[in-house]
């Protein structure tokens, strides 16, 4: 992972819990650098132990930290200088979600250790789609679960998400039913 | 491009190669294409959404303007502009500027205009409302707007860390800095313990110099006592002797007047006479008497000395004050007694005073050595002074007072005549430890106080207090 992500890690902790919480979890997963270089890629060891260190000190399901984790990542990474590059992804929710896949493409083409998954987006009708979730890493939904919640906090959006196949022997990919109705202004 | 580079290098385009309108629109969403009349007869989906306008089929120059250079009015013009780079700004969005190039179709009866947005940062296409899937996937735009992206956050990252390095190294300058600074005070608190024990150490070598000193008087005082004893001893018998034999003296005086012819008595008289008896009977009992007046002088200075010299105890116990201060002042005598005369009004019904007493003699030795130095430094101009030693009672203190008639403490010097190691006098005439130690020993040790008066040409008198009880100053 760069360390773009990790960094969003270590800001969501600290805005959700404070400085001291974040420098015990750092110190639990190991983590010597008091920041991460955003474009620097780092294991993706590092990444998942933050995600334990934080489930253990703060209580909480690894899932649960994965899924806030997933909700904050835009704002995180909109805030931290990608915001025009995230506006141009799209400007609405499902939008967005189409686009998002060759976003990935482009960026996994200009850096070469950029592993991104791959969302496939099939539209069933106005206010629903299916979102095929494929990746090399495991146990990663919940931050997809998260991702999506943020989006429709982003495009103001209601988002319904069920997920409907979960990858194993029988199926290489997670598939997620998304639900969405624009809010009203 | 020329088409002759394909004649040269590859077969020639295909007659029936041809994108079609549909194709023309995917693979250029920001095309526009122009008739003879050079209205805008068609355009792509994306920039048919950024000017509506397009849909009215305006003529070109109404929505855009060549920038940089004028744009052809007739049809026929333009081909002296096709195949060069054009900027098309629109009328209607200042931030829309297409990139790009006019190129006639196949029947040379419409012009192709074939571009993008110019774009040199983000801001322009969220101005613009655009997302990456308004350009075609081949548009290298995309590319360029992620990459210009993350050189800027990586420039904003690079940025953050400098300040962060710049912080630190400033945290780092500061705790250096207060790092030195309590080395330095460290290093003058060892310099200062290391003076104090420089300090120490010379008065423990003082002290065992004293207590050597002290031994060693107290030995040579026990020696010396025993003969003193026999001579003393041996001087009073002679006395008596003395006294008998002028009897006998005066019964051989009869004798020999009365046979004064006899020739024993002539040898007698002649024998007298030579041995000058006379004078011998008469400054015998004299001598004998100095000798005894010598003896008890003697005598009573090793008294003192062994007085002065016993080993003091850890509890102060009940002095009497105005013995010690006698016992001082006898061993004392040889300093001050060429150069002034000693006065003592020491008071009779002074109560025993707790005390360390021989601590206390060797305060009140300082003190009377140093007025002795006073009174010396000045007695090539005034001759002989006067030391005055007096006792008193005063409420619940004895108080004590030493007084010269030397030459005085400068104002100046006042405040650090009790400092350790200070000294006006020569190297070797004074260690600098005497008044330190004094107030050290009536101060510390006794819980009493020493001060002084002085006026400069006049004199000095050091007041010693001591509690009369060892609660005393609190009492007071």
């Amino acid at each position: 992972m760069y360390g773009l992500v990790n960094g969003a890690i270590q800001d969501l902790i600290i805005h959700a819990h404070g400085e001291a919480a974040w420098e015990r979890i750092r110190q639990r997963a190991g983590v010597t650098a008091p920041r991460f270089i955003a474009m620097t890629p780092y294991p993706d060891s590092v990444t998942a132990d933050l995600v334990a260190a934080a489930s253990a000190e703060l209580q909480v399901t690894a899932e649960q930290v994965l899924e806030q984790f997933g909700q904050w990542w835009l704002s995180y990474a909109a805030s931290h200088g990608y915001g025009p590059l995230i506006g141009t992804i799209g400007h609405d929710f499902v939008t967005f979600m189409a686009n998002l896949n060759e976003f990935h493409d482009r960026l996994r083409s200009m850096f070469p250790r950029f592993a991104p998954p791959r969302l496939v987006v099939e539209v069933l009708d106005e206010h629903r789609f299916h979102l095929h979730y494929h990746s090399h890493r495991l146990g990663l939904t919940p931050f997809l679960i998260g991702l999506v919640r943020g989006l429709g906090q982003r495009f103001r959006t209601e988002v319904d998400i069920r997920h409907l196949q979960v990858r194993g022997p029988d199926h290489d990919h997670d598939v997620f039913l998304i639900t969405h109705h624009r809010q009203e202004a | 491009m020329s088409t002759d580079f394909f004649a040269e290098e590859l077969p020639p385009p295909s007659a029936s190669l041809g994108l079609g309108a549909a194709g023309i629109c995917e693979a250029f969403p920001f095309h526009l294409g122009v008739d003879g009349d050079l209205r805008v007869v068609q355009c792509g989906a994306t920039i048919a959404r950024l000017i509506p306008q397009l849909h009215e089929r305006p003529l070109l120059s109404d929505i855009f303007e060549a920038r940089g250079q004028p744009l052809p009015r007739s049809f026929a013009a333009f081909g002296t502009i096709s195949h060069r780079l054009l900027r098309l700004g629109c009328r209607h969005r200042e931030a829309l500027v297409l990139r790009g190039q006019f190129l006639p179709d196949a029947s040379l009866t419409h012009l192709l205009f074939i571009g993008s947005p110019e774009v040199n940062d983000l801001a322009r296409i969220v101005e613009l409302e655009l997302s990456i899937n308004d350009f075609a996937a081949q548009d290298m735009v995309n590319d360029y707007l992620i990459l210009l992206q993350t050189q800027q956050a990586a420039l904003a990252d690079a940025n953050h860390m400098a300040e962060a390095l710049e912080l630190l190294n400033h945290d780092l300058e500061e705790r250096v800095a207060a790092r030195t600074k309590s080395l330095e005070e460290a290093n003058i608190a060892l310099r200062e313990q290391m003076a104090e024990r420089a300090r120490i150490e010379q008065e423990l070598r003082l002290a065992q110099k004293l207590e050597s000193v002290g031994q060693l008087a107290a030995g040579i005082a026990h020696e010396i006592n025993t003969p003193i004893q026999f001579i003393g001893d041996n001087l009073r018998f002679v006395a008596e002797s003395l006294g008998q034999l002028e009897q006998v003296y005066t019964a051989m005086e009869a004798l020999r007047t009365a046979a004064a012819e006899r020739p024993e008595a002539v040898e007698l008289s002649r024998a007298m006479e030579a041995a000058d008896l006379d004078y011998a009977r008469s400054e015998m009992p004299n001598a004998v008497a100095q000798g005894l007046e010598g003896v008890d002088r003697v005598a009573t200075l090793v008294r003192a000395l062994k007085e002065f010299s016993h080993p003091d105890v850890a509890e102060s116990v009940p002095t009497d004050l105005n013995q010690a201060i006698r016992t001082t002042l006898t061993v004392a005598r040889n300093e001050y007694k060429y150069v002034a005369e000693l006065v003592t009004d020491l008071a009779a019904e002074l109560p025993p005073t707790p005390c360390h007493v021989s601590e206390f003699n060797q305060v009140v030795l300082n003190l009377v050595v140093n007025a002795a130095h006073a009174i010396a430094d000045v007695q090539a101009q005034r001759g002989r002074g006067t030391i005055t030693v007096t006792t008193r009672r005063a409420g619940p203190w004895c108080e004590v007072l030493i007084g010269d008639t030397g030459t005085g403490i400068p104002e100046a010097i006042r405040e650090r005549i009790f400092d350790p190691f200070f000294t006006t006098k020569p190297v070797g005439r004074c260690t600098g430890q005497g008044l330190y130690l004094a107030r050290s020993i009536i101060v510390d040790r006794h819980k009493g106080e020493l001060s002084f008066t002085s006026t400069v040409g006049q004199g000095t008198t050091f007041l010693i207090r001591l509690p009369l009880t060892p609660a005393g100053k609190e009492a007071a």
